[in-house]
């Protein structure tokens, strides 16, 4: 058994765990960092980001950024590295995910302190024909693209009437996918609830002003201009409009994707006012290519078994860990950072783990550790503060989080 | 030119070249590019699924366990994690369903 002690292991090298280890190292401490993906840098080289002068921006760069400033801060990163098991003391149990790199990856791993940075996983989008070869989550879709520069197919639809769902239609197109239309799910297998025309019109239009990236603004100020209520506008809803050359069709859902040995096709029916599905209304349109977004749940498992309690907060993505202001679990030694604690944003999760490795590195005695812990609280701040949040209700979840930490 | 991967992107640009590397899927032989996952590669060769009508790419990054292979004899490796490498030798799951 090859096993190894460390000051603070991070799990996750995204975003929030990249900063941890960066400010934990560069206080001395010996940090390392483990994450599944054959890569380092979490979910943000999938991305492309829009400023508010509509320059896109490559993720992949600031995941080589972040890399090497913790390896440069004296952090150890071990990718393609499964960690299964985190038991009080604390141990970490590790697996090679590639049997070829069984000797580079230590079997245990003996830590101080660990931050759980694990992310949050997308949800599946439960229609009949949802398993077939071609069904893609956006983040997969995202990963072909931008990652490997290969396109997912020829011809797509993009379910799901939300941020991603809106962003990675336009991230298709730029790769060459012919995009038939964004539409919603009809409600769907497990229970899923009708969502009426006009709800996800304001859902929509909530994008106008809250939108990072102006190309969703504009989705939202196009959506915001349909009269939710008036009868002219069913016909308007079923037609969609036009975001950026992509149909954006709100009175129309999928009900079912088709196919025997792949996708073939989608169903599409017309939406009655309150969500459910009109008879008779059905048509099929072929693709090869069906692209899901249901939002993101946080990955909790780890913390679940370190004995870290979880609470229900659904407007920050379901079940996320008990935890304090400064990242701080009420188990000794687990800290949390990054999506894992709540969908958030990449500048968030970064300026979480920042906050996380001071943390850590004060408790641990280090003696620079206080000036960080003073700095990365305000980062934290001035960084929600800056960042237009991926959830719509994140402020009403952060207050509940707040509350349920005081009453522990 | 291969008509699956995309050499100019308008904000990526053009993309890097990388070099071709061979593995064998189900004993077929599959050209891939250095850097690719196994998932990624299979996909770009047309093959999407191990066995008609099973999905092998979903969620993509190595949560929902769809494209889990055979991978140089051990069974169940997820291969939207495992970066191609020359001789690599994939096979389909026994039963991937189960």
């Amino acid at each position: 058994m090859r096993s190894e002690s460390v000051d603070l292991l991070v799990i996750g090298a995204g975003p929030a765990g990249l900063g941890a280890a960066t400010v934990a190292a560069a206080e001395g401490l010996r940090v390392l960092v483990v994450d599944e993906a054959p890569r380092s840098g979490g979910r943000l080289p999938l991305q492309l980001h829009q400023d508010a002068a509509g320059r896109w921006t490559a993720g992949q760069a600031e995941a080589r950024r972040l890399t090497d400033a913790a390896m440069a801060a004296g952090a150890r990163i071990v990718t393609g590295a499964c960690a299964w098991g985190l038991f009080p003391g604390w141990e970490a149990y590790l697996a090679a995910i590639d049997p070829a790199e069984d000797a580079l990856v230590p079997d245990r791993v003996r830590a101080t302190a660990v931050v759980v940075a694990t992310g949050a996983v997308q949800r599946p989008v439960a229609l009949p024909g949802w398993t077939l070869p071609g069904v893609l989550c956006a983040g997969a879709a995202q990963a072909l693209l931008h990652v490997h520069r290969i396109r997912p197919g020829g011809r797509a639809v993009v379910v799901g009437v939300d941020a991603l769902g809106l962003g990675v239609a336009a991230h298709l197109r730029m790769g060459g996918v012919e995009v038939l239309g964004i539409l919603p799910a009809a409600p769907g297998l497990f229970g899923a609830e009708p969502e009426p025309p006009g709800a996800i019109v304001a859902r929509v239009a909530t994008l106008a002003e809250r939108a990072p990236q102006p190309s969703l603004r504009l989705a939202g100020q196009l959506v915001r201009a349909i009269p939710g209520a008036a009868r002219a506008a069913e016909a308007v809803l079923r037609t969609g409009v036009m975001l950026e050359g992509i149909p954006l069709l709100l009175g129309r859902a999928v009900t079912a994707i088709v196919g025997t040995e792949a996708v073939a096709a989608v169903r599409i029916a017309d939406l009655a006012r309150d969500g459910r599905v009109l008879e008779g209304t059905e048509e099929e349109w072929l693709v090869d290519t069906v692209v899901t977004s249901a939002g993101l749940a946080p990955l909790v498992e780890l913390l679940d078994v370190a004995g870290v309690p979880l609470v229900h907060v659904p407007e920050l993505g379901g079940h996320v860990p008990l935890h304090g202001p400064d990242l701080q679990t009420p188990v000794p030694g687990i800290h949390v950072a990054g999506s894992a604690t709540g969908v958030a944003a990449w500048p968030v999760a970064l300026a979480q783990g920042e906050l996380a490795g001071a943390v850590v590195a004060q408790a641990q005695g280090r003696p620079g550790a206080e000036r960080r812990l003073m700095s990365a609280r305000q980062a934290l701040a001035e960084g929600r503060r800056r960042t237009a949040p991926i959830l719509a209700d994140e402020a009403r979840g952060l207050a509940r989080l707040t509350e349920l930490w005081a009453g522990r | 030119m291969d008509p699956t991967r995309i050499d100019e992107h308008p904000v990526l640009g053009p993309a890097a070249q990388r070099a071709v590397v061979t593995f064998t899927h189900a004993g077929r032989e599959v050209t891939a590019r250095d850097g690719d996952t196994v998932a990624a590669a299979l996909w770009a060769a047309g093959l999407r699924a191990p066995c008609p009508g099973v999905a092998m790419l979903y969620c993509g990054i190595g949560h929902c366990f769809m494209c889990r292979l055979t991978v140089d004899g051990v069974r169940g490796v997820r291969a939207c994690l495992v970066l191609v490498r020359p001789g690599l030798r994939t096979e389909p799951e026994p039963d991937p369903a189960g």
